[in-house]
């Protein structure tokens, strides 16, 4: 990551460098290359985990793993057939919701749709990674597991156990009269082809930079002109003049509903531009302290996190346990216009995309509120 | 107004347009996985199976 910081850094002194000062260069320093670049550094997280997801996929333990957990699927209100949808939303969820239609059973099939929201998506992983790198310290607890990296599962495990439990809840409330059987052939076992694996991998990298780095870009140039107008002398004020902007306006307006979760206005945001993808929350964030810092050099967004601190009391903006709240409010927040789409197509009514709006930001709100006022409660800061 | 001034408004208004497209495409027609184009969907199925 450290590297692609760095190259990061180096483009933008290039072009502070060789451009004259004006707006266009400002946008591209702040906006662009701020933007763009934070998301771009988690690009090895997300190859990563394509590799492992790949490699599972095609040795066929996929379809094993199916069989192994119909048992215990069906006891859950699924089916044996919802893993492969459930296993493919860890990378994204509109496939996964895709890839119900192989469940012959509707209530199964919708219940599946229903929960695949809450499978921890590539997408998030560019939001945790940010927030435990900044604020979980890298210490060794049990004496084998660093505590970042444990985070980091539990995310993934509270998604997957809230899944299974939501799962049970709505199979109680959705009726069918029919049931399904499970019949499924097992594809033998085979070694992945490295070029195959290489492919996907590839392919799926490519999806994470072109098809979200356009819409992230874009929202970045967009949120770089809220963030810096209109032109407040900052003479006349004892505050950053970012706060007097149309994007400091519209973020201290929403800041009252977040606030008791913890969150300040650029988390409040952060929030808001998630709708066109959840990694644009990183990219967000950067371009408003990229905006704010003013400075010769693209900041650093995770020391910029760390070192703020509230204007007048000094208090640090972001704590940890802010950041936990803030990463369990992304585990089960609806924030994916796409996913919604899809499910008002794959269900045919607007009925089934509107409830898991709502309930998803039930749990968000109430999960960030338990565990940021909890903390608090506890002692934690 | 400057040529910079100049380009960032052109910019500006290209995001602002692609934007509201993304947004606009996303809730009229989703993005379709390539490998679920040929994927059953047993409601379809059945009307089928019914209508034959």
């Amino acid at each position: 990551m450290d590297w692609i910081q760095a190259g990061i850094n180096n483009i933008s002194v290039f072009v502070l460098s060789n451009m004259s000062s004006g707006m266009l260069r400002d946008i591209l320093v702040e906006g662009i290359i701020g933007g763009v670049g934070a998301i771009v550094i988690f690009l090895p997280q997300i190859l990563i985990l394509s590799f492992f997801l790949t490699v599972l996929e095609d040795t066929g333990y996929m379809a094993r793993v199916a069989f192994m957990l119909d048992k215990s699927m069906t006891k859950m209100g699924l089916h044996g057939k919802s893993i492969l949808p459930l296993m493919s939303a860890y990378a994204c969820a509109i496939p996964g919701i895709m890839s119900t239609r192989t469940i012959d059973s509707w209530k199964e099939r919708l219940v599946t749709i229903l929960i695949l929201p809450l499978m921890s998506c590539s997408a998030r992983l560019p939001v945790y990674t940010l927030l435990i790198s900044a604020f979980i310290p890298p210490i060794t607890v049990g004496g084998y597991f660093n505590l970042q990296g444990l985070t980091l599962v539990v995310m993934y495990f509270l998604g997957t156990v809230t899944a299974l439990i939501m799962a049970k809840i709505f199979s109680r409330f959705i009726k069918e009269k029919s049931s399904s059987s499970f019949v499924m052939e097992l594809p033998p076992y085979r070694v992945p082809i490295t070029r195959s694996v290489i492919r996907q991998v590839f392919i799926r990298g490519k999806l994470f930079l072109v098809n979200a780095g356009k819409i992230i870009m874009a929202i970045s140039i967009l949120l770089w002109f809220l963030a810096s107008f209109p032109k407040v002398d900052s003479s006349l004020t004892d505050i950053n003049p970012i706060h007097h902007s149309y994007a400091g306006k519209i973020g201290h307006a929403i800041e009252p509903v977040i606030r008791p979760l913890g969150f300040d206005w650029k988390i409040g945001i952060g929030l808001l531009t998630s709708f066109a993808a959840r990694e644009v929350m990183v990219s967000t964030m950067a371009t408003i302290y990229n905006v704010e810092d003013r400075g010769d050099e693209t900041v650093n967004l995770r020391e910029a996190m760390r070192n703020d601190v509230d204007e007048k009391t000094g208090v640090p903006v972001y704590t940890p346990l802010i950041a936990l709240a803030l990463m369990v409010f992304y585990v089960f927040a609806a924030q994916c216009m796409a996913t919604f789409a899809i499910v008002r197509q794959e269900t045919n009514s607007w009925k089934w995309p509107l409830f898991m709006i709502a309930y998803l930001t039930i749990l968000a709100y109430a999960g960030a509120f338990i565990v940021y006022r909890g903390g608090l409660l506890l002692g934690y800061s | 107004m400057d040529w910079q001034n100049l380009f960032a408004v052109v910019l500006g208004l290209t995001a602002l347009i692609y934007v509201i497209r993304h947004f606009m495409k996303q809730v009229k027609k989703p993005e379709v996985d390539p490998k679920c184009d040929d994927c059953p969907v047993p409601e379809l199925m059945d009307k089928k199976e019914k209508s034959d």
